[in-house]
């Protein structure tokens, strides 16, 4: 259960509160993850809505964003690429993108967030405090998630690519994808495809310079194995197929 | 802790925990627009607010987080615009819009589509139809398919930008925007409105009806008013001094006895007031099927046992001060397991030496249900010379058919109230389709005489069936007698799909004798049907399967005269959540086998699907084959079926989805992308109206002193607009406007009896009631103002007297209003209060009928579906409120669009569930929808005074056969299992490709 819930003024309240272990606290930026969530412990949230956390800002090709930016300011603002917008737009309603941050859509992502797709194909990096660590989404995801020095989310920024494709299968137009793939191109020539399945976290297939990468790295892709939501047979089949769709469109 | 929120412009001080929600602040604090769906990531969106004008799920913030913004509530949005000597802001242009366009059925989502639009509008004054459906998107409705709140947030920002909220949408006017179908032979007196989409569908006529004042006029619902301000109509919007919160504990396995059960550290919690297990109250057999007496299957269920069935099965109940108290008190009851063998696949169900769910010596058997086998329930229905005809057949034609458990996905959750009133008599305030059911049923299991129960049913969050069930009023009323005090049990959503019921899983083998070409000689259906732990609805569910779908194609020539049909069934336990009453009522499950096996046979033979099909249809005049052999309700008595619309229907169906210049085009099929293919598909059904000989349903009338009459009804609106419909009827025999009549509905003390809300009955069965009681009520007016204009000279008798426009009439012109027949009745002259009851119960079921058509586009390499445009033309005989109707058919068709494309409730080998959320198990949202079309074919029914047949169900049964159809005509891919899901159309289209 929710035992105590602060609003802190500044960054450093909040990192006092949270460097907490009893009751265990932990931040809640939009809360649409945490306000119905059973806790087994007493938990503490400590609301950023406070802080100052949610600037966006484009310099050059480094797109960043406020961790506790909501994703409908995201929508709105013109420095959004349209990779992004699109894919907040078909993860989220209207209701959720009130609410939900960038960040805990982050902290949350799944298989089926098209967000933490395309953000993982354009290389995204994230910036946590205490210390300023900056770390890419691809190894957050690998070996952040369950460490306890990732405390705070405080921004997240991208090169923005040439550009960011998505394909996917999903059951209805508004569905979470099965399935997807995912392309990010930078005029550098470098090349990231990211694939995921609904049910587990998505997963950076290659990063080079080139389709042939592209295509080796499909060569080497481990044995998927078979979800509730697809079998590993569709997915190994159907993720080639997108895939295909990403790399030769006019075919 | 005291915290200050600004709700609607007034900051108060509320009084809250650190992990209370604002919804949960709001509805305490009187605001009970906001509703709660039991989601638990804010999938519903019935819980909508505006924070600082935008709108969010009030169930997903902490009430804390919302002090220092500003929280909008429907409770500022308008008014009812009759407030006595207070002159009324009036409702708003787009709560009228929402009752004047038919965008309100069940209401419960009402609220929060009505401020999702004020958002909307309020930043963008004139939003294109796309921009509207992706602010309903947060908003899931289970009753409209969105297109009626999509066409009335565009009407209300029309009359927003003229400034002409409150005079717009005459209903009467012409209609300019709908295109010509061929042969138009309506009289045009239903119209249209002047956005992009038309509130009022097309009627066609097929037999020119009586003309009516009331009936077959799109009046506003009844509660529309009401329900567009969030009015607290609904059974949780209820507060009672000390109500306890109670909480059922759900059992981990599938299946098992409970060796040790022990409460005790669970009643020592502090706020906890009772625990019950199997130990503490009577052990009753019951059957929890809401259904008339004898239920029809066996008796099967406790309502706490010693052994549990499925992993959401019973073992507990706990009453306490809060729901944080009642959830750490079932945390804290131990419960010792011995662990049975499961039976997950009911295909073992029947095998020796599967596990055996039901061996306890209470069970009370129902037919031919056999738990030494796992059987509930068993169908062995040969109409004519089955075998025979297999031989005379050119081609025999087999194929298996398989259709997924679903739920029904009501938004408002199960909810009960209960308490004792100053009589001792013990108040069952309940969600519930069935009022009078519930208290027959539960006087038993509670050792309660029926006489000291009272069921009150308020309005209903939708229901499709599911509160067709005794689902958790037992639990809450033991509570209560357990404590003394009142108790209020709501599911949430995972509880829902785990602890609830569902729509029966079938598999389904077709075996088809056909001439070469196209009759017909005998069809088979040999159906093995799932009912999970209970046996509620086994036998009635399953029945239908057969007697509606299998009853269509009766062949042609002598086989017409004849036909040769069979139908089995075996109804099987199994250690999954039971299956139980969801519309359609097992019919939707019967015509996707009949329809993807008649294509395949059509095309088989190279003939035209559409023509092979109504070349073996039932006709009119034609016998019911199956009303010699089977009935769900009494013995069968044959039933001649006088109206078919059928071919009508297919004429306007094809032509509104442009059959002919699509099928066989193969341009058409061919899209900017190879891999993408259109295709379009059909399926023709019929359903029922009512169980013959059983469904009875009843209404009294009473005239009060100002001309207006109260109309008390048992019936049970769960969202369809039977009120409204059957205070049509009422107005229509009694010459008022409907606003004169005041309907109540329902309440066992003071509603006479009515079997409840289901089989498409109401306007069926209940108006035959209205009807009959109006007509008393209109003699009696009819005396009194022939007394009244008779002077010496003349005297007037009853026969001349005409009741219209609040008016009785002689043929002189003189008259007297009713207002003064009132007066006269209570007041003046011989004084007698003017009321009559009647009842009603019909011999007779006539089937509506329906072409529905649907088209699609394919991806054939993934296997994805999107459906672009569904049709459904409908013969449901006087369609008494054209808009009303068309939301059941809008509705019905996309709840049977997820039945066909992504609706489905699976379970592991431990039959633990694998879809427990509105994420998992999609429902459609508004900005997903294909095109929705409805075209009404009228008939005119001789079997009922003003000529209806049901329209509520049948639009759940072609939706799905006709995407299959559909799909098989975009890329070849036989389809043989629903939902088409992405993998199942590749692994479909892999076997074409071998």
């Amino acid at each position: 259960m929710i035992q105590e819930y602060h609003r802190p003024d500044s960054l450093e309240d909040a990192l006092r509160l949270l460097s907490r272990t009893a009751p265990k606290s932990i931040p809640l930026g939009g809360g649409s993850g945490i306000s119905q969530t059973k806790f087994t412990q007493p938990i503490a949230v400590i609301d950023l809505q406070n802080i100052k956390l949610n600037q966006m800002d484009r310099r050059g090709s480094i797109v960043a964003i406020g961790s506790t930016a909501r994703l409908q300011s995201i929508v709105e603002w013109d420095g959004t690429p349209a990779f992004l917008r699109e894919a907040v737009l078909n993860d989220t309603n209207a209701n959720q993108r009130n609410v939900a941050t960038i960040g805990g859509s982050l902290i949350r992502l799944t298989g089926k967030s098209r967000i933490a797709s395309v953000l993982l194909a354009a290389d995204c990096r994230l910036v946590w405090e205490p210390g300023g660590l900056d770390i890419s989404l691809g190894d957050w995801i690998a070996v952040g998630r369950t460490s306890s020095q990732f405390r705070l989310m405080t921004s997240v920024y991208f090169d923005n690519p040439q550009s960011v494709q998505l394909e996917a299968a999903s059951q209805t137009p508004g569905g979470f994808p099965l399935v997807s793939a995912c392309m990010a191109k930078w005029k550098s020539g470098r090349v990231r495809l990211v694939t995921a399945e609904a049910s587990s976290l998505p997963e950076l297939l290659c990063d080079g310079k080139g389709i042939e990468n592209i295509k080796n790295a499909i060569n080497a892709r481990s044995h998927t194995l078979s979800s509730k939501y697809s079998s590993s047979c569709y997915q190994e089949e159907v993720i080639s197929t997108l895939i295909q769709r990403l790399i030769e469109p006019e075919n | 802790m005291q915290i200050e929120l600004t709700i609607n412009g007034i900051t108060i001080v509320c009084e809250v925990t650190a992990s209370s929600t604002l919804l949960d602040v709001l509805r305490k604090q009187g605001y009970f627009g906001a509703k709660f769906g039991g989601c638990q990531f804010g999938e519903c969106g019935s819980c909508s607010i505006l924070l600082d004008g935008k709108p969010i799920n009030s169930c997903s913030m902490l009430a804390l987080q919302a002090a220092g913004h500003s929280i909008t509530t429907i409770e500022a949005e308008g008014e009812h615009p009759e407030k006595g000597w207070r002159e009324s802001i009036g409702l708003s242009a787009l709560q009228l819009a929402f009752a004047r366009s038919g965008a309100i059925q069940c209401g419960y989502c009402t609220p929060a589509m009505i401020l999702a639009a004020k958002a909307l509008l309020d930043g963008n004054p004139a939003p294109s139809e796309t921009q509207v459906r992706q602010a309903l998107a947060p908003i899931l409705c289970r009753c409209t398919g969105y297109l009626k709140p999509v066409q009335a947030i565009l009407l209300a920002a029309d009359m927003i930008r003229q400034n002409q909220a409150g005079e717009f949408l005459d209903l009467s006017t012409g209609d300019t925007s709908i295109p010509s179908l061929p042969d138009q032979d309506n009289d045009d007196q239903n119209s249209d409105v002047s956005t992009l989409t038309k509130v009022i569908p097309q009627v066609k006529l097929v037999q020119k009806p009586s003309k009516f004042e009331r009936v077959g006029k799109p009046e506003v619902k009844v509660d529309a008013y009401k329900l567009a301000q969030g009015k607290p109509a609904f059974t949780d919007d209820f507060e009672m001094r000390g109500m306890l919160i109670g909480k059922i504990l759900h059992s981990p396995v599938a299946h098992a006895r409970i060796k040790r059960i022990d409460a005790s550290k669970a009643q020592s919690l502090e706020g906890v007031a009772a625990v019950l297990t199997w130990q503490d109250i009577p052990r009753v057999v019951y059957s929890s099927a809401g259904q008339s007496d004898p239920i029809p299957g066996p008796l099967d269920m406790f309502s706490l046992d010693h052994k549990v069935r499925f992993i959401g099965d019973r073992v507990a109940f706990v009453a306490a001060e809060t729901e944080e108290i009642a959830n750490r008190a079932l945390a804290l009851i131990e419960v010792e397991y011995e662990e049975l063998p499961v039976l997950i696949d009911p295909e073992f169900a029947m095998r020796e030496n599967a596990p055996l769910l039901h061996d306890e010596p209470e069970y009370v058997n129902f037919a031919n249900s056999d738990p030494s086998r796992n059987l509930a329930a068993e169908i062995r229905i040969d109409i004519g010379s089955v075998d025979k005809g297999f031989e005379e057949a050119d081609q025999i034609f087999e194929a298996d058919y398989g259709v997924p458990k679903v739920q029904q996905s009501h938004i408002e959750p199960h909810v009960t109230i209960t308490y004792w009133d100053e009589d001792d008599r013990l108040v069952i305030r309940t969600s519930t389709q069935v009022p009078f059911h519930i208290r027959r049923i539960l006087s038993p299991v509670l050792k309660l005489p029926a006489k000291r129960i009272r069921v009150i049913k308020p309005r209903i969050g939708g229901g499709f069936g599911g509160k067709q069930e005794v689902l958790i009023e037992d639990v809450a009323a033991h509570l209560t007698i357990a404590t003394g005090r009142p108790v209020r049990v709501m599911l949430d959503r995972n509880e829902e799909f785990t602890a609830s019921r569902a729509r029966h899983p079938m598999k389904i083998h077709m075996k088809t004798g056909v001439k070469n070409d196209g009759t017909i000689t005998a069809n088979e259906m040999v159906v093995l049907s799932d009912t999970g732990a209970y046996g509620c609805h086994a036998l009635t569910v399953t029945g239908n399967t057969g007697h509606k779908s299998m009853a269509l194609y009766v062949g042609d020539g002598i086989y017409r005269q004849s036909p040769n049909i069979r139908f089995y069934a075996d109804i099987v336990y199994t250690n999954t959540p039971p299956a139980g009453a969801f519309r359609g009522y097992g019919v939707p499950q019967g015509y996707w086998a009949v329809e993807r096996h008649m294509e395949k046979i059509a095309r088989s033979l190279k003939l035209d699907p559409i023509e092979f099909r109504i070349k073996n249809a039932l006709r009119s005049g034609e016998l019911h084959p199956f009303s010699t052999s089977w009935s769900e309700g009494r013995e069968p008595k044959p039933e001649i079926i006088h109206t078919v619309g059928l071919e009508e229907c297919v004429r306007q169906g094809r032509a509104a989805i442009g059959w002919d210049e699509k099928f066989n085009q193969a341009e058409w099929h061919k899209t900017s992308k190879p891999y993408l293919r259109r295709g379009i598909g059909a399926a023709f059904v019929m359903q029922g109206t009512a169980i013959p000989y059983l469904d009875m349903g009843a209404a009294s009338i009473k005239m009060n002193d100002d001309g207006s009459f109260n109309l008390l009804i048992g019936a049970t609106d769960l969202g369809t607009g039977s009120d409204t419909v059957l205070g049509q009827m009422a107005a229509e025999v009694l010459g008022v406007n409907l606003d004169d009549i005041i309907v109540y509905s329902s309440d066992t003390d003071f509603t006479p009896f009515d079997k409840g809300a289901y089989a498409s009955s109401t306007t069926y069965i209940s108006g035959g009631a209205v009807v009959e009681a109006a007509k008393k009520v209109a003699e009696r007016i009819r005396l009194r103002a022939a007394a009244m204009l008779s002077t010496a000279d003349r005297k007037i008798s009853t026969e001349e007297i005409v009741l219209k426009d609040g008016k009785a009439s002689c043929s002189t012109g003189q008259f007297v209003t009713l207002a003064d027949i009132a007066l006269n009745s209570l007041h003046h002259a011989n004084q007698e209060q003017i009321m009559a009851t009647a009842s009603y119960m019909s011999p007779v079921s006539p089937p509506p009928f329906a072409a529905q058509f649907a088209e699609v586009e394919v991806d054939t390499q993934t296997g994805q579906v999107t459906v672009k445009k569904l049709v459904m033309a409908v013969d449901s005989g006087v369609i008494v409120n054209p808009v009303t109707a068309s939301g059941q058919i809008e509705g019905g068709m996309t709840q049977a669009l997820g039945y066909a494309i992504c609706e489905e409730m699976r379970y592991d080998e431990n039959g633990e569930a694998l879809e427990k959320d509105w994420i998992d198990y999609h429902i459609f949202r508004a900005d997903e929808m294909p095109e929705l079309e409805t075209i009404f074919i009228e008939t005119f029914e001789p079997s009922h005074p003003f000529g209806v047949k049901a329209v509520a169900e049948i639009p759940m049964d072609g939706v799905a056969p006709a995407v299959g159809n559909a799909i098989l005509d975009a890329c070849g891919a036989e389809v043989d299992e629903i939902p088409a899901t992405p993998e199942r159309v590749w692994k479909a289209l892999k076997r074409i490709k071998g």
